[in-house]
């Protein structure tokens, strides 16, 4: 098994480098679990690690329960964000992407280790400030179609992310009640607001903490965490320009370009 | 045009008995200045009967619902006292087929007359601005509805429900609000004010000019229910319902018989 799980990291890595679509796994390894796709995800992780590209957050996915019962099941799932993941300024060239789709986030950056059974005030205790942000996803799979093994051993979609310039103190504002307004070319496509994830950002922190434990993992001073998305995401095409206004803490902006 | 008032009276049996009836436009080819009529003559006939008209609805106000109907403006329909449930309450209401929304609505301190105006005369003329849920309804069978369809049958109104309190439109960005919508305590929608086209001061000034077109002006102290500014929910008897618009409160109901 641990050598078919080695051979799956490595052709999940090619097609998240290559940005080749692939067959989902699961229709030849029907047999593969949930914990063989974490397991997955962690040793293309050490392909990164070994390429120069490490480790420097998490992002939660599946944290609304619409999407969850979309999926069918009832907790969201994680994945990891690389340094080569960053975007520096609000260009996304597609190159290196597939059928990417971008929607509304918040970044929690840590200050203290996070882990085990931890509480929202544990979190708040530990988190240096909050940011909103955007994240890209890009499924490996054709036609964005996957199952949960599938989309967990695929890092749980994730491309590219982007951090606002402003950050804030986690005592700020009530970030459920945060409205997110995202327009694409002028027109408005998609709103909503902080309480989309899992009732409340903060709750996804701890859903992940514990998530993490489980394999004996944790949160490191200085990471980011995508909370979840706020509204659906939406498909970019070269020429694009986003516009994610956060209700009284700035707006992010992203223009898409071929390469 | 003996059609409009066996039309409305089809409408208004469906709404008494809660018996829903296929669409109008399945037999009749309906324009959208008919349908207005069958709502005006249902209106009228409520009116008569001691009901009053305390406001509008505006509705079709996102673009993926007036893709959806194949529209490009929104509509409107009329929101009458029996209609108005308190902040807290159960509702009864005789709903068929009901589902709920959340909505940011307007009170005016003064009468606006369209033509010709715009969002700052809106916010101008307004009282306060408050979080409202829309019970939305239809009495056309499984909501299989045209254009006509819904502006006949009162743009599907059902029943609504007011927030205590307010605040002035002015001190706040009602394009960003972001509002919540939970059902039996879980979130079920989220959104924000720029889902009402681009903001919710534009419908209510789209509100006003249409009324002023049909020679009717937007009174003083009317109540609008701007738009919603997520997708509508269903909901079934029992059901508890909340919005939550942040600095401009909340508001909850409960789903009656």
């Amino acid at each position: 098994m641990s050598e078919l799980l080695h051979t799956l990291a490595e052709h999940v890595y090619t097609h998240q480098r290559s940005a080749e679509e692939m067959d989902k796994l699961t229709i030849e390894h029907p047999e593969l679990t949930v914990d063989d796709a974490y397991e997955i995800q962690r040793l293309a992780l050490e392909l990164y690690h070994k390429a120069g590209d490490p480790l420097i957050g998490w992002k939660m996915g599946l944290t609304s329960k619409a999407k969850q019962r979309s999926v069918g099941v009832d907790e969201p799932i994680f994945g990891r964000l690389t340094r080569s993941m960053e975007l520096h300024e609000g260009v996304l060239p597609l190159a290196g992407l597939i059928h990417p789709r971008v929607e509304p986030e918040m970044a929690f950056v840590i200050k203290r280790r996070l882990e085990g059974l931890v509480t929202p005030r544990d979190v708040w205790a530990a988190t240096e400030c909050v940011m909103p942000a955007l994240e890209v996803i890009d499924s490996r799979y054709r036609n964005f179609s996957f199952t949960l093994v599938d989309v967990v051993a695929d890092n749980a979609s994730s491309a590219r992310f982007l951090l606002a310039d402003q950050a804030y103190s986690p005592y700020h504002t009530a970030w459920d009640e945060v409205g997110v307004v995202m327009r694409q070319n002028g027109d408005v496509v998609q709103t909503g607001a902080g309480a989309a994830i899992l009732g409340h950002p903060v709750r996804s922190v701890v859903q992940l903490v514990h998530m993490l434990s489980r394999h004996g993992l944790a949160v490191e001073p200085g990471m980011v965490i995508l909370a979840g998305g706020i509204t659906e995401a939406v498909h970019v095409h070269p020429g694009d320009t986003l516009e994610i206004d956060f209700d009284g803490l700035g707006t992010l902006r992203l223009a898409v370009t071929e390469a | 045009m003996t059609d409009i008032h066996q039309l409305a009276q089809a409408l208004y049996e469906a709404q008494e008995q809660r018996r829903p009836i296929p669409p109008l436009t399945q037999t009749h080819a309906l324009s959208v200045e008919d349908a207005y009529q069958i709502q005006r003559v249902n209106i009228e006939r409520r009116v008569g009967g001691g009901d009053s008209i305390v406001g509008y609805k505006v509705g079709l106000t996102s673009k993926p619902m007036q893709r959806q109907l194949g529209v490009g403006e929104p509509d409107f329909g009329h929101l009458l006292q029996s209609m108005a449930f308190r902040h807290g309450e159960v509702v009864a209401y005789p709903l068929i087929q009901p589902k709920v929304e959340a909505e940011i609505a307007f009170v005016l301190r003064e009468a606006l007359a369209g033509p010709g105006l715009t969002e700052a005369d809106v916010l101008r003329a307004t009282e306060y601005v408050v979080p409202a849920i829309e019970v939305i309804d239809s009495r056309i069978a499984d909501w299989k509805i045209q254009l006509a369809d819904t502006v006949a049958d009162n743009a599907s109104s059902g029943c609504f429900v007011v927030g205590d309190g307010g605040v002035d439109p002015r001190t706040l960005n009602l394009a960003t609000l972001g509002g919540v919508l939970y059902v039996n305590g879980e979130v079920a929608e989220t959104g924000a004010g720029a889902a009402v086209l681009g903001h919710p001061a534009r419908s209510v000034a789209w509100l006003a000019n249409k009324l002023g077109e049909l020679g009717t002006t937007l009174h003083r102290g009317a109540v609008v229910l701007s738009g919603a500014i997520s997708a509508a929910v269903p909901v079934r008897t029992g059901d508890r319902v909340e919005v939550s618009f942040g600095r401009l409160g909340r508001v909850s109901v409960r789903v009656g018989e």
